[in-house]
């Protein structure tokens, strides 16, 4: 703020509270005409409204001084008097950053230990894992769910079982956090509906989901087009992020019209990168959260869902 | 000044007004105007630019719809905010909000931080039923956004109005509003809003990087 | 000396039918606001009938449609009694009414359609807020013409208030408003970011202290002393009661901002300030309190005089309470939760509603020629749905707020957050059932009022109601004429 208007903030905070502080002192004292009944003699409304001048109460004159006394130290002591700093220099960004630093050093003993480990072992850390779970629900949930369950409007993978698009190591995980994930799978509607639909039903045939025997036998010719990403037999392949097909677990929905219009369609799934939101040991906290959540099986789900 | 001052005024209506309306003013002129006069000094950052016409029509559909009675844009100069929600606000990010958006009220999260958070596809779903992502949450749902379409006229007269207030600009970038909202409806401009936040307010190349431990989950 | 004159009770009468009726609405929209926070499916998927284009409803048509016709219509009426004088420009008069009701009802229509510009408490869109601005200086001008024309030299304490209430408010809305016109539908604020932020919490918090406070004082200092059958406590407090109220509370919108990216020097005086405001709070209810010295049994049979008893004490509590939100050790924990909100219905159920039906119940069977209201019964079952529902409210409030504050900061001794955000929600969420409920029970005590005006005023409906002379000329102060408890 300008010397111009540090001045005037001084100038009318000193008017406003000096009127103010005025009026406190001179209240009690003030020399207020008054009749003998105790009232002003002022009356109103047919005589139904009078008022009397007692004085002020003492409980009142008390708290307002000490209020007064608070106020104004307070301007003492912290800034808001134009541009007089405060004489305790205290700042907001100040403050701030003294709170950081402390419960920084508090974290960084914590991820000293924490940076020991591999992400396999941290997952058996229960300080680990208590932040892992603050920060995936914080993160993770709103795709994968608070238990990790996934969710298939979204084709956000479930995260606790044992099947991966991108592989189930540590390093695979944190490599997903860090980098986020793109998965593309084009779409076939181009083979013409009737192929779509047989190409569906020997894409059920293999994971032995009900289909029609037939039009899988129809279908299967097709299938080569798709091996080049999901495998010969169908067994996906973590290094495109192409699900394996011969499980029972579908990223975007098992029954029939799913698969069709997964293979009509094509579908993309994109995780971000969380490598600017999260430093790299909370990516690591979170990859240890996740390695143990695929290890708790369905019942860790249930359990914190 | 004695008791009889105090009658005066008590008897004359006149000047009990004015001195009433004095009296009211001190305030404002004291914390308002220093921040209004000098509201020049606080420029975006080097490299920041107005809206762009799709965000501008999502965060005007972010006020028309509400948002900020839930979601506030401002993560305080509070140790356990900037660990939860990213780098405390600062005024030179909220130069181009009119109005400003920092609500006063979280019944849901801040906002001030969440572009790139969720996927494109993970806020169309949520906007459209935040049950859909989040079983727990009490969001209203937001189904009509997807059929409305947006109006590029309606937008390039917006932005007139904002460059009328001094927000930069360039008859270039009027122009574009036409082919920058072609086919768009209103959730896409508001997901480009939401995923602009805390992002594209910041300084090309300078996106805040965590410090320490605060990260910007 | 023959009297001619007759107090013009009709657009009082008006507005306070209005008043019943906005309560109504405005408080069924919380109840259905309330509802939605608890249960989302109550949003029923349609845009006008979303939360987040409800709120702006419920909180105009509590504050400005129910406050404003109750503080109009009560302004008016007490303007004429303590100045001995017809009201001042009956057809401008006349004019408030409808155009109030104008305003309000378009505000209402248009907030839900989505016509906002997002400032709390100030949402309509820039062409009502014209037809605001117009009505708002047409009051000013029959209220202080009438205030001219009265024959009593000594203006009443509660003048002082309704005037400043009439002033401040219009400073307060003409300089929030200020925005440049796109279209009938959307318009942009000349002021951005932090700038626009200290205006509109400058204009919001004192919404709250002139429209919420300032105006309903006016009512208190009118109608408690006529309902305590007591004079007025003292006048010496009135006087520097009014003056530090006016000034000092024009400083303390700052504190809805602590720790912002306003600067701090901004936030240290709006706290400041804050805490001297708790002198003339407590110095205001004290006053009107003390005033019910010598009067105190009259409150086992007036329900109208336990309203306001209650109001005022809620007036002393919600005060205090706003004062230590300002500190800012205080602000970090409240702030953004639910604590505000159990503040706001503290002070807006608490103190402005009881003040308000405290004097309706006091001034209706004046204004519509019956020596009581219709029933006692009613009045003191809404007395406790009220007292009950407000408690319930604000309680359940203050539990959701505390908890909602603690957990988001709640830190492991290692550093790490506690909670996730959602836990927080989840957390409260029995609260959020608690408060609809609380809302439920404060509407059906709503209703009852409504039912026993509307039954009082059945003589009214059938035949004119004989107009009250103004009493000419003014009455010696020597000899004071005993109270007449039916009229004025």
């Amino acid at each position: 703020m300008s010397p111009g208007w540090s001045l005037w903030v001084m100038f009318l905070v000193v008017l406003n509270f000096g009127i103010t502080f005025l009026l406190y002192l001179w209240a009690p004292r003030a020399k207020i005409p008054t009749l003998s009944d105790d009232t002003s003699g002022h009356v109103w409304a047919h005589g139904t409204i009078r008022e009397g001048v007692r004085n002020l109460p003492l409980w009142w004159l008390l708290l307002s001084g000490a209020m007064f006394v608070a106020g104004a130290a307070y301007l003492v002591l912290y800034p808001g008097f134009g541009n007089h700093k405060g004489i305790l220099g205290w700042s907001a960004h100040g403050e701030l950053a003294r709170a950081e630093s402390i419960n920084n050093a508090k974290l960084d003993e914590l991820v000293v230990r924490f940076r020991q480990y591999p992400v396999e072992q941290l997952a058996d850390d229960p300080a680990a894992l208590q932040m892992g779970e603050r920060l995936f629900v914080d993160n993770c949930a709103a795709c994968h769910g608070r238990g990790g369950y996934g969710n298939v409007k979204l084709g956000a993978p479930s995260l606790i079982d044992d099947d991966w698009l991108y592989g189930g190591s540590g390093k695979d995980i944190l490599s997903s956090i860090h980098d986020g994930r793109s998965g593309l799978m084009p779409p076939w509607a181009s083979l013409g509906e009737d192929n779509v639909k047989n190409l569906a039903n020997y894409v059920l045939s293999l994971s032995g989901s009900p289909h029609d025997a037939s039009r899988a036998a129809a279908g299967q010719p097709l299938f080569t087009t798709c091996a080049a990403c999901h495998g010969a037999q169908g067994k996906g392949n973590p290094a495109l992020g192409a699900p394996n097909l011969t499980d029972h677990i579908w990223l975007h929905g098992g029954k029939f019209e799913d698969v069709v219009h997964t293979i009509g369609g094509g579908r993309q799934g994109h995780m971000p990168a969380w490598s600017k939101r999260l430093t790299d040991d909370q990516i690591r906290v979170l990859a240890a959260y996740v390695y143990h959540l695929s290890r708790q099986g369905d019942a860790a789900a249930q359990a914190s869902r | 000044m004695a008791y009889k001052h105090f009658e005066i005024i008590e008897k004359n209506a006149a000047l009990l007004g004015i001195l009433t309306a004095i009296m009211v003013s001190i305030g404002g002129l004291a914390e308002i105007t220093p921040l209004f006069m000098e509201a020049h000094a606080v420029k975006a950052p080097a490299g920041v630019k107005p809206y762009d016409p799709l965000r501008l029509a999502g965060k005007d559909v972010y006020v028309r719809e509400g948002c900020y009675l839930c979601h506030s844009q401002m993560i305080r100069a509070l140790r356990a905010e900037t660990q939860r929600y990213g780098h405390f606000s600062t005024a030179q990010e909220s130069v181009y909000d009119r109005p400003f958006q920092w609500g006063s009220k979280r019944t849901g999260p801040d906002l001030a931080r969440v572009g790139g958070k969720y996927t494109d596809d993970w806020q169309r779903l949520h906007l459209e039923d935040p049950r859909q992502v989040v079983p727990q949450s009490n969001m209203p749902a937001y189904p009509w956004l997807e059929h409305n379409k947006i109006s590029a006229e309606d937008i390039e007269a917006r932005m007139r109005v904002l460059r009328q207030l001094g927000d930069p600009y360039t008859d270039a970038d009027i122009a574009s509003a036409r082919q920058a909202l072609a086919g768009k409806t209103e959730m896409d401009a508001l997901i480009a809003y939401l995923q602009g936040l805390g992002i594209q307010n910041e300084p090309a190349g300078k996106v805040p990087v965590p410090t320490g431990h605060g990260g910007m989950p | 000396m023959p009297n001619t004159e007759y107090y013009n009770d009709k657009v009082v009468r008006q507005f306070l039918l209005a008043a019943a009726v906005w309560g109504i609405i405005g408080m069924s929209v919380g109840v259905l606001a309330a509802a939605q926070l608890a249960w989302p499916l109550f949003n029923f998927d349609t845009s006008w009938l979303t939360f987040s284009h409800i709120r702006p409803d419920h909180t105009f048509g509590v504050i400005f449609a129910f406050g404003g016709s109750a503080l109009i219509g009560t302004c008016y009426y007490v303007v004429q009694r303590t100045g001995h004088a017809r009201l001042a420009y009956p057809r401008l008069a006349a004019f408030t009414f409808w155009g109030w009701q104008a305003a309000c009802l378009a505000a209402m229509i248009t907030m839900p359609l989505g016509l906002t510009q997002s400032k709390e408490y100030a949402e309509p869109e820039w062409w009502v807020d014209i037809l605001i601005a117009v009505v708002w200086v047409s009051i000013g001008v029959v209220f202080f013409g009438s205030l001219a024309r009265r024959r009593i030299k000594h203006i009443y304490v509660a003048n002082w208030y309704y005037g400043a209430w009439i002033i401040a408010v219009g400073l307060l809305h003409i300089v929030n408003n200020l925005v440049i016109p796109v279209s009938l539908s959307k318009s942009y604020p000349i002021y951005s970011g932090v700038v626009d932020a200290m205006v509109q919490w400058w204009y919001g918090h004192n919404a709250v202290a002139f429209f919420l406070t300032a105006g309903f004082l006016g009512m208190m200092y009118y109608f408690v002393p006529r309902q305590a059958q007591q004079p007025l406590w003292s006048y010496r407090f009135s006087i520097v009661n009014f003056w530090a109220l006016i000034s000092v509370y024009m400083w303390a919108g700052a504190h809805h901002l602590m720790y912002t990216a306003l600067p701090d020097w901004v936030q240290s005086v709006g706290m400041a300030f804050s805490l001297v405001l708790l002198m003339p709070s407590w110095g205001s209810a004290a006053n009107g309190l003390m005033t019910f010295n010598g009067s105190w049994p009259k409150l086992k049979t007036d329900a109208a005089a336990k309203f306001m008893v209650l109001a005022l004490v809620f007036y002393a509590g919600s005060t205090f309470e706003g004062s230590m939100m300002a500190v800012k050790t205080v602000n970090k924990l409240s702030h953004y939760t639910d604590w505000t909100v159990a503040h706001v219905h503290n002070g807006a159920l608490g103190w402005v509603a009881m003040i308000t039906i405290g004097s309706l119940y006091a001034m209706a069977p004046r204004a519509l020629g019956r020596p009581a209201m219709y029933s006692q019964k009613a009045m003191e079952w809404h007395f406790w749905l009220h007292v009950f529902g407000v408690v319930l409210y604000v309680g359940s409030m203050w539990v959701a707020g505390v908890t909602e504050g603690l957990m988001w900061r709640a830190t492991l001794p290692d550093g790490s957050l506690t909670y996730p955000f959602i836990d927080s929600l989840l957390a409260i969420q029995p609260m959020y059932w608690t408060r609809w409920f609380a809302g439920v029970v404060i509407l059906a005590g709503m209703v009852l009022m409504a039912w026993n005006l509307w039954h009082t005023a059945a003589d009214a409906r059938a035949r004119l109601i004989k107009p009250i002379p103004v009493p000419i000329p003014e009455p010696d102060p020597h000899q004071v004429p005993e109270p007449l408890p039916g009229v004025g």
